[in-house]
């Protein structure tokens, strides 16, 4: 098809008027401060009379919906929680970002612009949090990833925080402890190498490996999509390791670990953030017996109000909850901690204030945010043992 | 080694599986079911849903699961094909309208099902391990492999042998003059989707019992190697997709075993696109490519 001169030089015009348009909304970021945004007293005594606005993006349909679904539902809990305290009110605005990167970015910019949000919590994954955290970096907006776990996250900017155990942490806590429990030598890595969180893993993994003095005999890797692992499996039965570990998302870890307890690998299987859910040992019935997991919480904790969040959760959403409704639970409470430290919702305060938590007493376990952004916690390992998560 | 090989022919029978129900469709109609990824995956997961509901037997599962796939066929040539007929552009919206009514199929899976992965109960199909010369294969392998070569064998001889099959490859020689001879085009045309769709949910079933578990993407997983298996068995021939189905499995699993796994999704093709050099109409296609 070819255009007419005078329609191209409509549309050549019609594009030059979309341009200078986008150039006028695209004006920076105005981070004046909303004074009905700052309250009066500080910590408990804050009192804020506008209701405080945070975004809230998540995975809820879709690849992650696994994980989103858990993050929604946890997030809220707390936010209910902490309206019912009273001082300050809290409005939680929920997008679902359907798992793709367009959809993220284009709940961020909703949230920044049309919502104008305190803060944004989320998203699921961290290949949205690449793009999607530029946007609030440049825009002005503190976001807090609550299962953002890949490498380089707060690093992009002084905006950036993350409630969320980085997946080097944990793993580097549940392969020395699977060692020192099972005496490991000899052991197969299987990770997915089309996803950004598991191929990041996995690098940490041969790290941790090599700093404990664990050979590697093989090493395979397979796509998120993939749904027949037996080539890969056969591989490590015929090497008899002592070990598997394993760098998946829940969609792949169910049917690999079947598989291989089809096959008959007795091997235990050790992984990380991903396995740590109820939903995954419910799906893997008596298959789940012996998996060793990292994480950033247990059900099995006895941390601080760990087990009223376990019971209001259940009473709430007829299920139990896993990590992701945990983490997501604590960002509310650490972003109420920012908010209440200067009494005071605007941007840039909560941006300041998110930067200085220590120590704070989550259901986590005592969590602290550095001025980088990211999060230091002591990481739980735990070893799935008569169908539930204890601790190793 | 052998039990790569063994590895690479039950993948294979799967997508061999998957690939005839496509196959037999085009072979006869010329039409392009982009729909049938959809029913495959809804097999999967009405196949998950009765067996945990009734706890009915493996061998009375399968005829269900079918009989519903069948169904799912009819309503399937009904909405998305047969308003088309005698169009200009038939064969093109039929495409269209297929890929539309497997996109409704997907969003009523997620409404009924939700998006997490649904599976089989662990104590459904006992899963012993059998070892055959050091190849280990699990009951359910055997129950995969036996039943999709009854089934492929069993469509070969409907298709030559019965009074169904001679009508249909009177439809795919000529569709009209079939009508003048007294064919109901119009009842081997629906025959034709409910078989195609009946194979295509046991395939979407036996594969869920294998993996053991099914989610929405079950079908996108398979749809494109299922294609690569039609091409490379030349479209519309049955023994294609049958012997096609296994080279793609085998050469999967040795891909795997000779190389490094994150080869795995090249090979499939790169064979596909040598076969197609070397012989353009595919391992089975004849030059007249219309056969069933």
């Amino acid at each position: 098809m070819r255009l007419k001169s005078s329609s191209a030089a409509a549309a050549i015009a019609a594009a030059a008027l979309l341009v200078s348009a986008g150039c006028v909304s695209e004006s920076p970021a105005s981070n004046e401060s909303d004074s009905a945004l700052t309250g009066s007293g500080t910590g408990a005594d804050c009192t804020i009379d506008e209701t405080v606005k945070i975004g809230a993006v998540f995975s809820l349909t879709e690849a992650a919906a696994f994980a989103g679904a858990y993050q929604s539902e946890g997030f809220e809990l707390a936010i209910e929680e902490l309206n019912a305290v009273g001082g300050v009110k809290y409005e939680m605005i929920l997008e679902d970002d359907k798992t793709t990167v367009e959809d993220s970015v284009a709940a961020f910019e909703k949230l920044i612009n049309r919502d104008e949000v305190s803060a944004i919590v989320g998203p699921t994954l961290s290949n949205m949090a690449f793009t999607t955290y530029t946007d609030a970096q440049s825009a002005g907006v503190p976001a807090l990833g609550v299962s953002t776990t890949a490498e380089g996250i707060p690093e992009i900017g002084d905006y950036i925080f993350r409630a969320s155990l980085p997946e080097e942490v944990a793993l580097a806590a549940s392969i020395p402890a699977a060692k020192e429990s099972l005496g490991l030598e000899e052991v197969a890595v299987l990770y997915d190498s089309a996803d950004e969180f598991t191929a990041s893993a996995y690098n940490t993994i041969l790290d941790v490996l090599a700093d404990e003095g664990i050979e590697v005999v093989v090493d395979e890797s397979f796509e998120t999509a993939d749904a027949d692992f037996s080539a890969q499996l056969t591989k490590v039965l015929e090497a008899d390791v002592d070990a598997v570990i394993l760098s998946a998302l829940p969609g792949a870890t169910v049917p690999l670990v079947k598989q291989a307890r089809d096959l008959e690998i007795e091997a235990p299987i050790v992984g990380g953030n991903a396995f740590n859910s109820p939903v995954l040992v419910g799906a893997l019935e008596t298959a789940s017996e012996g998996l060793i997991v990292g994480g950033a919480w247990s059900a099995a904790a006895e941390t601080t109000g760990n087990a009223e969040f376990i019971a209001n959760y259940f009473a709430k959403y007829e299920r139990q909850p896993d990590q992701f409704a945990a983490q997501a639970y604590t960002a509310a409470y650490l972003l109420d901690q920012a908010i209440r430290a200067d009494c005071d919702a605007n941007r840039e305060a909560i941006k300041d204030n998110l930067g200085q938590i220590l120590e704070f007493d989550s259901i986590l376990g005592p969590i602290s945010i550095d001025e980088s952004g990211e999060v230091t916690q002591e990481p739980v390992v735990q070893i799935v043992r008569d169908g539930e998560f204890t601790l190793l | 080694m052998l039990q790569q090989l063994a590895n690479g022919v039950f993948a294979g029978s799967i997508y061999a599986l998957f690939a005839i129900g496509f196959t037999l469709v085009f072979g006869i109609l010329r039409h392009l079911n982009l729909a049938h990824a959809a029913i495959f995956t809804a097999g999967a997961f009405v196949g998950i849903e009765i067996a945990t509901r009734t706890g009915m037997p493996i061998w009375v599962l399968f005829p269900v699961v079918a009989a519903v796939g069948a169904l799912a066929g009819l309503l399937l040539e009904r909405v998305a094909f047969r308003p088309l007929a005698g169009r200009d552009d038939e064969h093109f919206a039929g495409l269209i309208s297929s890929v539309a009514f497997g996109g409704v199929l997907i969003a009523l899976i997620q409404a009924r099902y939700g998006t997490e992965p649904k599976s089989f109960k662990q104590d459904y199909f006992p899963n012993q391990l059998f070892e055959f010369g050091g190849i280990r294969v699990t009951l359910t392998q055997l129950v995969t492999l036996g039943l999709a070569l009854v089934l492929m064998l069993g469509l070969a001889w409907l298709v030559s042998a019965t009074p169904l099959g001679r009508a249909m490859r009177a439809v795919a020689e000529n569709p009209t003059a079939a009508k003048v001879v007294g064919v109901n085009v119009h009842s081997v045309t629906a025959g034709t989707y409910a078989l195609s769709s009946a194979l295509g949910t046991v395939a979407g079933a036996l594969l869920a019992l294998n993996l053991g578990q099914a989610d929405r993407g079950l079908g996108l997983s398979i749809e494109l190697i299922g294609f690569a298996v039609i091409i490379l068995g030349g479209l519309g021939s049955l023994w294609g997709a049958m012997a096609a189905g296994i080279v793609l499995g085998l050469a999967e699993a040795l891909t795997i075993h000779y190389f490094d796994s994150t080869w795995k999704g090249l090979v499939p093709f790169a064979l596909l696109f040598l076969v197609l050099v070397i012989r353009p109409r595919g391992l089975f296609g004849h030059v007249k490519v219309r056969e069933v």
